[in-house]
């Protein structure tokens, strides 16, 4: 089965007694691409990876390229990319609540138009819906929401579609563009902001708080009220990882997101080795290769391998990764007490320990009730930061570097970690691990399962029901899953 | 109160000319959407990244996603998606337009007794190549894949026109869907790119300009002035950025700070060995326009080969950028990969 509304195409496929296992498809290769060629390649061609984790995998890459080199970051800089990295999540969150998770439980179909049914705004939210939605649609299904319920789930896809046009903006003003920012160099960012640009982010940001902080979250709640099931179906296993925002700064006060591991109800720091297994995935070392980690060769057809996506583990433990990852880590190392309102609400909706919450419901919950908790760190890097200071800076020449170096970081659907070997000035080596490669990891040689066929793996599957097919869906796109990330 | 074709050709000329101003997108998609027997689109995007619909949707209300109203059967599908309505002969009154976001498979059968995206093709009005991948191969396609994509069109008539960038201003896509709809195939340079919003370089309009005059080069990322030196490669960008700028006029690249990197041409991102950041000249003190002309002289789109600052040495000569980089993209985007069939 290759379930719709994922970015890239996600084939799972069954075992015989009925299980399913996500299985990717063929990767586009950025990794070998990138070998040969200049570090600040990597900060652009890796955005290609995921058009929503893009910001995050550029910030991953010159992160690497800065810890190779050891090279300073302007203070400025710092702020103004972690801004760009939040915007960015701000998207993601909403873009992916409202055209990839929603759909899966409001059919086209069952769209009721907002009231003023021959306006421009009715006319555009049977567009959106019947263009966006159309690319993803599953066959007709009954949806549970009373005509109310769907019509307001319209007006708010189109104040959704308004929300992602002003944070696209956002992210251009400070990025260049969006998809795909153009400012991300060694040092910080190369975008001289003025005082004027500040304003109109700020002026943006204001316009947004409504739907962000509240209506978003709201939305999220009454579809779990309808669809109790999603609390227990798609349990995952015990183990996170979360790999931080930004450095913290002079104060010492730390990012926005922690750095950390939780295993078996431990947490711990990023001691344990990090490896990639290609046991059961479609990939072999070429010979003569191996060295830092597994360059590796496309090798369909090799016996025992079922799967595009790589086996990312910590210490040998599958980990998953997102929203729920970032939460339960915060909350069990009590590192500050922002995000406890959020597990609070997630615990109390949920009614179960925070640790077992990852499940549709949980992860849903914990990655729209982190919008407040993001909007209001936004605002407060725009007031923090200084116009006329400089946002890079250039005082170390990197061009001819030799170094490895490692860049992690949290993207809208995880972690994400660069892991780069530069030799004069050029890629000797490059391994990307991102969000959905850790979600979305095969089963490795020692039978540990990924946390997605884990949340699978609670019972076996029947293909040919509508039922079955929907709730598979919906347990995918709770990982807010995208398959181009996830073999990359 | 619908448009005159005359008018709706003019908002065109306005996009083109100005940027992705509101009112002409929107008088453009409504007119499209309010025309009787408007052609029938079909996206086509299998197993790509969502660069250019993230574009599609946050671009300036209305974008093409809101007001792909109900008569353009928008439709995107992959023959592997089981579940997603098929585009058969009978859902077509007309003609359609194909979005070429992927390039079709060779001998694909589609799913559930659907028609095949090659069938489809066969009766297109036109097909529009979506993005620097699909256009010229980019990070995804070989150059054969391309070329079998390209026959495909020429086998059936099937006019194409290419719309590269990564991702395509969005506003692109919309006025040359308001020009195929209104009047027929715009003008097309030789990569088959509309010379409307591909006809100028990115250098031609950029605000730097004046400073690679002046010979006022950035030497390092963050400094101001003309950013050559850091490889910028809008003297051979065919695009409309510096014109239209980004994002509803937010921003672009080289406002930002960063080099182009000509993701519109049929080179990227290999560019004949250069990459994405390698010089294509070291410019000069004084005025910067005989750097120019010695790019130009080497041919228009010709990438000039100095020695770069990444430590290449290449020859001092004009190459063909369509042979040459598209070769090198075919040979060199998958490495050695060596894909194995089943044994």
């Amino acid at each position: 089965m290759i379930v719709p509304r994922v970015e890239g195409t996600l084939q799972l496929v069954q075992e015989p007694g009925g299980r399913l296992r996500a299985a990717g498809a063929r990767p586009r290769g950025i990794e070998r691409l990138l070998l040969g060629r200049s570090p600040l390649e990597a900060v652009y061609l890796s955005q290609q990876a995921s058009a929503h984790s893009g910001v995050s995998h550029a910030l991953a890459a010159v992160r690497a390229w800065e810890d190779a080199g050891k090279l300073p970051v302007a203070p400025n800089g710092v702020l103004l990319r972690e801004l760009l990295h939040l915007l960015s999540f701000l998207h993601g969150h909403v873009q992916h609540f409202y055209f990839q998770t929603l759909p899966d439980y409001l059919p086209l179909s069952a769209w009721v138009p907002p009231l003023d049914e021959n306006g421009p705004a009715a006319r555009i939210a049977s567009g959106i819906v019947t263009s966006a939605a159309k690319i993803w649609e599953p066959p007709p299904f009954q949806s549970r929401f009373d005509e109310g319920a769907r019509r307001r789930f319209a007006e708010r896809t189109v104040e959704a579609v308004r929300t992602l046009s002003s944070l696209q903006r956002m992210m251009s003003v400070i990025g260049g563009k969006f998809p795909v920012v153009m400012s991300i160099a060694p040092g910080g960012i190369t975008m001289a902001l003025d005082e004027a640009g500040v304003l109109r982010l700020l002026e943006y940001l204001q316009h947004l708080e409504p739907f962000l902080t509240e209506a978003v979250l709201d939305d999220g709640l009454s579809l779990i009220d309808r669809y109790p099931e999603t609390l227990t179906l798609g349990k995952g296993g015990a183990n996170f990882i979360s790999l931080g925002s930004t450095p913290a700064d002079e104060t010492g006060e730390a990012g926005l997101f922690p750095t950390s591991v939780l295993l078996g109800r431990r947490l711990q720091g990023l001691t344990l080795p990090i490896t990639e297994s290609i046991g059961r995935a479609y990939y072999r070392v070429p010979r003569g290769g191996g060295g830092h980690g597994p360059i590796v060769e496309e090798a369909l057809g090799k016996p025992g391998a079922y799967s595009w996506i790589k086996a990312p583990r910590v210490g040998g433990s599958a980990v998953e990764t997102g929203a729920i990852g970032r939460l339960v880590i915060t909350q069990l190392a009590g590192i500050h007490g922002r995000a406890s309102g959020m597990a609070a609400l997630v615990q109390e909706q949920l009614g179960v320990p925070l640790e077992e919450s990852n499940t549709v419901a949980g992860r849903i919950v914990a990655r729209l009730g982190e919008l407040d908790l993001i909007f209001r760190r936004c605002r407060e890097i725009l007031e923090k930061l200084a116009p006329g200071e400089p946002f890079l800076d250039n005082s170390a020449d990197p061009s001819g570097l030799s170094g490895e170096g490692v860049g992690q970081i949290e993207s809208p659907s995880g972690a994400v970690r660069h892991h780069m070997v530069v030799e004069d000035g050029r890629i000797g080596y490059y391994d990307i691990i991102a969000a959905s490669t850790w979600n979305g990891s095969s089963q490795d040689e020692n039978e540990v399962n990924g946390p997605l066929d884990t949340a699978l793996g609670q019972r076996a599957w029947d293909l040919q029901d509508g039922d079955d097919r929907l709730d598979l869906s919906r347990i995918v796109h709770a990982f807010a899953f995208s398959a181009t990330d996830a073999v990359h | 109160m619908p448009l005159t074709r005359r008018e709706v050709l003019k908002w065109v000329g306005v996009t083109a000319a100005a940027g992705p101003l509101l009112p002409a997108m929107e008088r453009i998609a409504h007119a499209i959407a309010e025309r009787p027997g408007a052609a029938p689109i079909v996206w086509y995007n299998a197993g790509g990244d969502h660069n250019n619909f993230l574009a599609q949707l946050g671009h300036a209300f209305p974008s093409l996603m809101e007001s792909a109203a109900i008569r353009w059967n928008l439709v995107s599908y992959d023959p592997l998606v089981p579940g997603v309505r098929e585009p058969s002969p009978d859902s077509f009154s007309s003609a359609p337009i194909v979005i070429l976001e992927s390039l079709p498979p060779s001998g694909a059968d589609a799913a559930d007794g659907g028609e095949p995206i090659a069938t489809v093709i066969g009766r297109a009005k036109a097909a529009i190549f979506l993005g620097t991948d699909a256009c010229y191969g980019g990070t995804r396609w070989t150059a054969a894949e391309v070329e079998s994509a390209e026959a495909l069109c020429r086998r059936s008539n099937v006019p194409m026109i290419k719309l590269p960038g990564v991702p395509v201003p969005p506003h692109h896509l919309i006025g040359t869907l308001g020009y195929l709809e209104f009047r027929g195939i715009p003008d097309l340079d030789r990569f088959q790119r509309p010379q409307l919003y591909y006809g100028e370089t990115v250098c031609m309009r950029c605000e730097r300009r004046w400073q690679l005059e002046n010979g006022e080069y950035a030497e390092s990322f963050g400094d101001a002035g003309c950013l050559l030196r850091l490889g910028c490669k809008g003297p051979i960008a065919h695009n409309s950025c510096a014109a239209q700028r980004w994002n509803g006029g937010e921003n672009w690249c080289v406002g930002a700070g960063g080099p182009c990197t000509a993701c519109s041409e049929p080179g990227y991102p290999l560019h004949g060995g250069l990459g994405l950041y390698g010089r294509l000249a070291e410019g000069g003190p004084g005025p910067g326009s005989s750097t120019l002309n010695r790019i130009r002289a080497i041919g228009w789109g010709f990438v000039a080969l100095a020695a770069a600052g990444v430590g290449l040495k290449l020859a001092h000569e004009a190459i063909d950028p369509i042979g040459q980089a598209a070769k090198a993209s075919g040979r060199d985007r998958r490495g050695s990969s060596s894909v194995q069939g089943p044994t």
